[in-house]
């Protein structure tokens, strides 16, 4: 199974490696940018998905204030709110599911390449789908003295450095702020969950730094390219909240989730959709609840 | 709060814990196959014939009459008494460091094993007693780096291929490095001496000859593609596989004379048995070559259904292969057919992990206390690391527990 994605993946690296002059280096940073922009539809379909179900946190909060003893109810109602706004509560998870392997695969691919051991130099055998590729085994791993397959050493050592920062900034720029406490000033199960995000976004990157101390200097390359493109993508984002980057702690709460940021056409049409149905409220008064949601 | 504290905790003991695995945690371990072959040690005027297993950290002696672990002998050549939960003493030798052993230990004399781990710490092992005469060992001066080749002693001299690149000599009586020779990738197979000079391959594609004495480079011969076993010298022709998919025969004087295009990668060195080379590559393929004829085909089968890495065994009428798809298979020496077994079937023995090491035949010696001939096989599998099976039908006599 893991075949289908490694083998084309090595075949690909090894490719590059003889069409960047056997450069082990250029070639690790030409695949990662590759698949990343072959993933661009995924990540774009991911980073959508998870905006939009931000952008509908609060009417979320309500429903679970007002059906908070009744859960059965509460999943209805949820789902009937996902439904009226074309949300599918899952749509950002399977973008992710469908990445994971790729990015487990390219991973491989790198490790398998640049064969350290008799072990992974003999799973290398019997991958390459193009002929003629075996001869270019194994690929030159040292540059500027530096064994790309082994740990990082004298000047490499920058690279844990850059894999800290890179990781840094990108899970930051990843992390939406909490939404504002709700009326009783208790934070709600949501920042809750946030709050817990958010520390992993600060002992993760760190976590990230000294792994790299162990990897080969390879994979490092591979984990700085990846977090620049990351950053690059998240970069496009309007909401994306730079001040978090130079948090340690949890963030400050957003005053408002639309005073920021310009609002993306789904907040628009939720707050819309808000506004015109509290006007309703208060010019027929009689109306019921329920009619009043619809 | 309580809640937020205890989430704290958790994920600051988990980070901690993450820190030291990964500031101070050993090299991964079990990332290698079982380097095995047969060694013999002396007691007084007896001599011993063992199993000898260098794998993960430690190089152990397995007793091949009945796969238990061989006994440390006292000055009588005794056992000594057994540890204090009963456990009997046996040849265990242990590494510093928790590094893999890749390969064997190589003989330094009659009493002393000399070893190499991937670290490149040099070990010094006393057969007597299996530890090591040297401490926690030595280095080789001004190299760093690792190692997956055994040693060649060569009087004070003894060579080690390095992982990164370079053969070199180490002068064992002063601790210094008497010469390299240059290599651009590494070397990870013994080098074989012959008449005073060192043939070797390297992963750069590339078979060298140099001067065993001053390490001057006499030739080298580009093989098209990386090798990573020790040439074969048969009547003055060196045979060597290479991952360009091709076994060579080569002269001396480093001119190729004959050559043959396999399916796949060949890993092992080649073994000859009346003129005919047999070979494997690492798809499962089986070759039987004529040298006499310019390495033409006798007859070529698919045997395995994934690698068969090591060198295949010739007995007799067979010849004997493992897998890395957990089997071990018995051929025809003639046509490299299935040998039958008892009841008609082909002669096969399921193991429970992959098999990349080489395989072992032993033959009863008064030595070694075997009752017929053995078919050693090693696994990846701790609990079954060693199998012996006789050769006649592949019967199950015994296994080795890596504990």
């Amino acid at each position: 199974m893991w075949d289908l994605i490694l083998n084309p993946f090595i075949t690909v690296l090894t490719l590059l490696y003889t069409a960047l002059g056997n450069s082990a280096v250029l070639a690790i940073v030409l695949f990662t940018v590759l698949i990343r922009v072959i993933m661009l539809p995924l990540t774009a379909q991911q980073m959508k998905s998870s905006k939009a179900m931000s952008a509908l946190q609060p009417e979320l909060q309500e429903l679970q204030k007002k059906y908070k003893n009744d859960r059965e109810k509460l999943a209805q109602e949820q789902m009937a709110l996902y439904r009226k706004h074309g949300v599918n509560p899952v749509g950002g998870c399977l973008p992710l599911f469908i990445q994971l392997p790729i990015w487990i695969g390219l991973y491989q691919a790198i490790n398998h390449a640049l064969a350290a051991t008799p072990l992974q130099l003999l799973d290398l055998g019997g991958r390459f789908l193009v002929g003629g590729l075996d001869r270019l085994v194994p690929l030159n791993n040292v540059v500027a003295g530096i064994d790309l397959t082994q740990p990082p050493q004298s000047w490499a050592l920058i690279l844990p450095v850059l894999v800290l920062i890179t990781s840094w900034v990108q899970s930051k720029m990843m992390t939406p702020p909490p939404m504002p406490k709700s009326d009783d000033g208790e934070p709600s199960a949501t920042n809750q969950a946030a709050a817990m995000t958010q520390s992993m976004t600060t002992i993760m990157p760190v976590m990230m730094g000294m792994f790299s101390l162990s990897f080969s200097v390879g994979l490092s390359i591979y984990f700085v390219v990846s977090n620049v493109i990351s950053i690059i993508q998240y970069s496009r984002n309007p909401n994306t909240n730079w001040k978090n980057i130079l948090s340690f702690g949890p963030p400050k709460p957003a005053v408002s989730t639309t005073s920021a940021n310009p609002r993306t056409p789904l907040e628009e049409k939720i707050a819309a959709r808000k506004e015109k149905s509290n006007k309703v409220e208060v010019i027929e008064g009689k109306a019921t609840p329920k009619k009043a949601t619809k | 709060m309580p809640s937020l504290l205890s989430r704290r905790s958790i994920l600051g003991t988990a980070f901690v814990f993450i820190l030291l695995l990964a500031a101070c945690g050993p090299a991964p371990l079990g990332v290698g196959w079982p380097a095995i072959s047969l060694a013999n040690t002396t007691c007084g005027e007896n001599t011993y014939q063992h199993v000898i297993v260098a794998f993960n950290d430690r190089v152990v002696l397995v007793d091949p009459a009945d796969g238990s672990g061989s006994a440390l002998l006292n000055n009588e050549c005794e056992p000594r008494p057994p540890e204090a939960d009963g456990r009997a003493k046996v040849w265990d030798f242990r590494g510093t460091g928790q590094n893999q052993f890749f390969a064997l230990p190589s003989t330094l004399d009659e009493q002393t094993l000399i070893a190499m781990n991937y670290a490149q710490r040099i070990y010094e092992i006393d057969t007597a007693t299996a530890r090591a005469n040297n401490g926690e060992g030595s280095t080789l001066p001004e190299r760093t780096g690792h190692a997956v080749a055994q040693p060649l002693v060569n009087g004070d001299l003894i060579y080690f291929g390095l992982a990164n690149k370079d053969l070199v000599a180490w002068n064992r009586s002063d601790n210094t490095l008497a010469w390299s020779v240059p290599t651009a990738h590494g070397v990870w197979s013994s080098p074989l001496l012959y008449e005073g000079v060192l043939y070797f391959t390297s992963l750069d594609h590339n078979l060298y000859a140099a001067d065993a004495a001053s390490g001057e480079l006499l030739w080298k011969l580009d093989i098209e593609g990386a090798a990573a076993s020790t040439p074969l010298l048969h009547d003055g022709i060196l045979y060597v596989g290479s991952f360009a998919r091709k076994i060579f025969a080569i002269s001396l004087e480093g001119e190729k004379l004959a050559e043959y295009t396999t399916i796949d990668w060949v890993w092992g060195t080649p073994t000859i048995h009346e003129n005919v080379l047999y070979a494997a590559d690492l798809v499962g393929n089986v070759y039987a070559l004529d040298i006499t004829n310019n390495l033409s085909q006798i007859w070529q089968q698919k045997v395995a259904a994934r690698a068969i890495r090591a060198t295949p065994v010739v007995y007799e009428d067979r010849v004997i292969v493992g897998s890395r798809d957990q089997r071990i298979y018995w051929l025809n020496r003639d046509n490299g057919t299935p040998v039958q077994d008892g009841d008609g079937q082909p002669l096969v023995r399921e193991v429970p992990s992959e098999v990349l090491s080489d395989v072992l035949v032993i033959e009863p010696t008064e030595t070694n206390g075997v009752d017929e001939t053995l078919v050693v096989v090693a696994t990846l599998n701790p609990a079954e690391l060693l199998i012996a099976y006789s050769l006649e039908q592949g019967e199950l006599k015994w296994t080795y527990r890596y504990q």
